[in-house]
């Protein structure tokens, strides 16, 4: 299938790409300030972002549930960061097979195949009552959508991190206050928390990872941990948990109808 | 002197009257006890959906620039409440709500909410109060930080009095917020309308949900009595009419309000609308149930009626030497016909009492079975059983209508009474 070929490397990406790495490897050795955490947090959003050329990769989920089990969801997520778009088609289990949600700019629907009906649903849902959200699938904005209110160095397993304190800057976002931990060799983000405004955490999203597609970085394996759900076994309490792979990524431009009700209907017969 | 001898020839033929008064006393029990028990099932109907919407009638305020649910005006409201001449109105309730998309967490359960409706717990005490507790209640709420929540949901989340429970929901301007709450109070409810409820401090989901202090959604009116709701509505929105604030027109159901909300209008519009304006298709139940009602009323005096005719033809054709006895001494025509109007009339009087009493006592029973277990039933129910409501101005028509047809029934033997002549009545064999 067209969408699952190798990659396309554009020279200049490798220049911004190479800019990015310098910028980041050159802050490491001390603790930026806000401000300078702040463009930190951009670059970061950058290499992970593809404005140039579409992405599409398969998404596996698999959701360990305590006391109940594991589920399991496949998925192709179509994305085309620069108009603000997303496709996700679900693949497996057979049941949800063809379900799909489209993202057009702030608005997001969910179609149905069996109603052959869209239906108007929020980014701030959970996918597939799974511990990942819709919004995590869209482009990458945290230096746009939050503002670094406090930055401080941490070692984060074998990553030397900075921890940024975020708080949103708009209302669009799922989660008020966040704290992120940048990897400071890279940029990359290797850890997120997630809390409410009133400071209750949350969630814990850990991106161990990351494989390079083109010129940008999309992560291997991503584990979202659901502080608030679980179950108390043997006495302590395990979180209900969702791990992610990506793979069969690429870059290749998609038709320009991938991102249409049309589409999604069209890819269910 | 026509009543006592009307009263005599009753007591005389008592043999002859007793299936008629027992088919005009059960008749009239069973008319009572579907009546009565219609009244309450709307009643409950009406007072769950009552704390599901938030009131017997509710004023909901919106404007059309930021397509936002507020009261804005309230003095100004409650003033023209005051002036609309309802009274046996039980409260008045603030009212902060967030629908569908808030969760309670508690031991690593999750479970949805449909309503988180806030409410100033001094004001909602009569309203809330009504809820049977299975533990705490209200009264355990003394901060803001309490919550009350259905024994569906303290079930599916193993809640206990006391329990810390973290709320979520999202703010007016979408991101996610929480709250820690104590559970104050399990009522049993696994009706649709409150199986997915929780009641709250109006203040504490305010400051959840980032909404300033004093703002609220809508006003709830509570009545004492509910079955002018419409009516009462209507009289509501007249007078915020007149107090020269703008209102959507009242039409017969939710969907003529929200129809109009595709107008454009400059700053605060206000609704009334009434819990039946909400819960349409359920009036619409209550009408078909009500019409069978008197279809069946209609039958059963149809068949008294016909049942006193042909009664009446027999008593008059035996008592024809007694009729022209009393007509050889000089009673008049009219007398006659009257003496057997009024028999019939008496007969009635015995039918309506026995059968309100018999009534009463079927409906004291029916009172105290549980019906809590059938799910689906529990909207029209008063804690778990059938409740049941007479009103005067009903029990009145029917007393009318059971009078009517029984003494119709009679009318055409008294009129061949009345044409018998004396000499050939005391020939007959």
């Amino acid at each position: 299938m067209h969408v699952f070929s190798l990659p396309k490397v554009h020279t200049h990406s490798f220049l911004v790409l190479t800019f990015l790495i310098v910028m980041a490897t050159g802050l490491g050795a001390q603790t930026p300030n806000v401000a300078r955490a702040q463009d930190v947090l951009k670059q970061s959003d950058q290499l992970v972002t593809f404005m140039d050329s579409d992405f599409t990769a398969q998404y596996q989920f698999v959701q360990d549930v305590p006391g109940e089990g594991k589920v399991y969801k496949t998925a192709i997520i179509f994305r085309r960061d620069r108009e603000n778009k997303y496709l996700i088609v679900m693949k497996l289990p057979e049941v949800d097979k063809g379900k799909g949600y489209l993202k057009v700019d702030n608005n997001l629907w969910f179609y149905d195949p069996e109603s052959r009906r869209a239906t108007f649903t929020s980014a701030r849902d959970r996918f597939q009552n799974l511990n990942a959200r819709n919004s995590d699938f869209t482009r990458s904005n945290l230096g746009g959508d939050y503002q670094v209110t406090k930055v401080t160095p941490e070692k984060l397993g074998r990553f030397d991190c900075w921890v940024l304190d975020l708080e949103s800057t708009t209302d669009e976002v799922t989660f008020p206050r966040m704290k992120v931990w940048l990897s400071s060799a890279d940029s990359l983000v290797r850890q997120t928390k997630d809390y409410s405004l009133s400071g209750q955490h949350l969630r814990t999203t850990a991106i161990p990872q990351y494989q390079k597609v083109g010129s940008r970085y999309i992560p291997t394996n991503i584990i979202i941990v659901d502080i608030l759900k679980g179950k108390n076994i043997a006495g302590s309490f395990v979180s209900e948990k969702t791990q992610i792979t990506i793979s069969q990524p690429s870059l290749v431009d998609l038709p320009q109808n991938t991102f249409t009700q049309a589409y999604l209907e069209k890819l269910n017969g | 002197m026509i009543f006592w001898l009307a009263g005599r020839n009753l007591n005389r033929q008592k043999r002859r009257y007793v299936l008629l008064v027992l088919a005009a006393i059960f008749g009239f029990a069973i008319v009572t006890i579907a009546q009565a028990l219609v009244a309450g099932l709307a009643k409950n109907l009406n007072d769950g959906g009552s704390r599901y919407y938030g009131g017997h009638i509710l004023v909901h305020g919106r404007s059309n620039t930021n397509n936002l649910d507020l009261v804005k005006d309230e003095a100004l409201i409650r003033t023209a409440i005051a002036q609309s001449g309802i009274d046996q109105i039980r409260a008045i309730v603030r009212r902060t709500h967030v629908y569908d998309t808030g969760f309670l967490f508690f031991n690593g359960e999750r479970r949805p909410l449909r309503r988180i409706i806030g409410l100033d717990w001094s004001a909602a005490s009569p309203v809330l109060n009504d809820l049977s507790y299975l533990a705490g209640g209200p009264q355990n709420v003394f901060s803001k930080t309490g919550i009350l929540v259905s024994s569906q949901t303290a079930k599916n989340l193993d809640l206990r009095l006391g329990d810390d429970v973290i709320l979520q929901a999202p703010m007016v301007a979408g991101p996610i917020n929480t709250i820690n709450l104590v559970v104050a109070g399990i009522f049993r409810d696994a009706s649709i309308f409150s199986a997915y409820t929780v009641y709250m401090d109006r203040s504490a989901l305010n400051e959840l949900i980032r909404l300033p202090e004093e703002d609220y959604n809508n006003l709830g009116i509570y009545l004492e009595e509910t079955r002018d709701i419409r009516a009462n509505t209507l009289k509501i929105s007249q007078a915020l009419s007149l107090s020269g604030l703008k209102t959507f027109d009242y039409g017969k159901d939710r969907n003529h309000y929200m129809n109009q909300l595709s107008q454009v209008w400059d700053g605060w519009r206000y609704a009334v609308l009434s819990v039946e304006d909400h819960l349409y298709q359920l009036r619409s139940l209550f009408e078909a149930i009500e019409l069978v009602t008197w279809f069946f009323l209609a039958l059963m005096f149809g068949i008294i009626t016909i049942g006193v005719l042909n009664t009446y033809r027999i008593i008059v054709r035996e008592r024809v030497k007694e009729i022209g006895t009393m007509r050889a001494l000089g009673m008049k025509r009219q007398r006659i016909s009257n003496l057997f109007l009024i028999e019939a009339f008496l007969l009635s009087s015995i039918g309506i009492v026995g059968g309100t009493l018999l009534g009463f006592l079927g409906l004291l029973l029916v009172q105290n079975i549980d019906l809590s277990h059938l799910s689906g039933f529990d909207i029209f129910l008063y804690r778990g059983k059938l409740s049941w409501n007479i009103y005067f101005e009903t029990w009145l028509f029917d007393a009318l209508l059971v009078s009517s047809s029984i003494v119709l029934g009679a009318w055409l033997p008294s009129r061949y009474a009345r044409n018998i002549i004396p000499c050939e009545a005391l020939r007959a064999e």
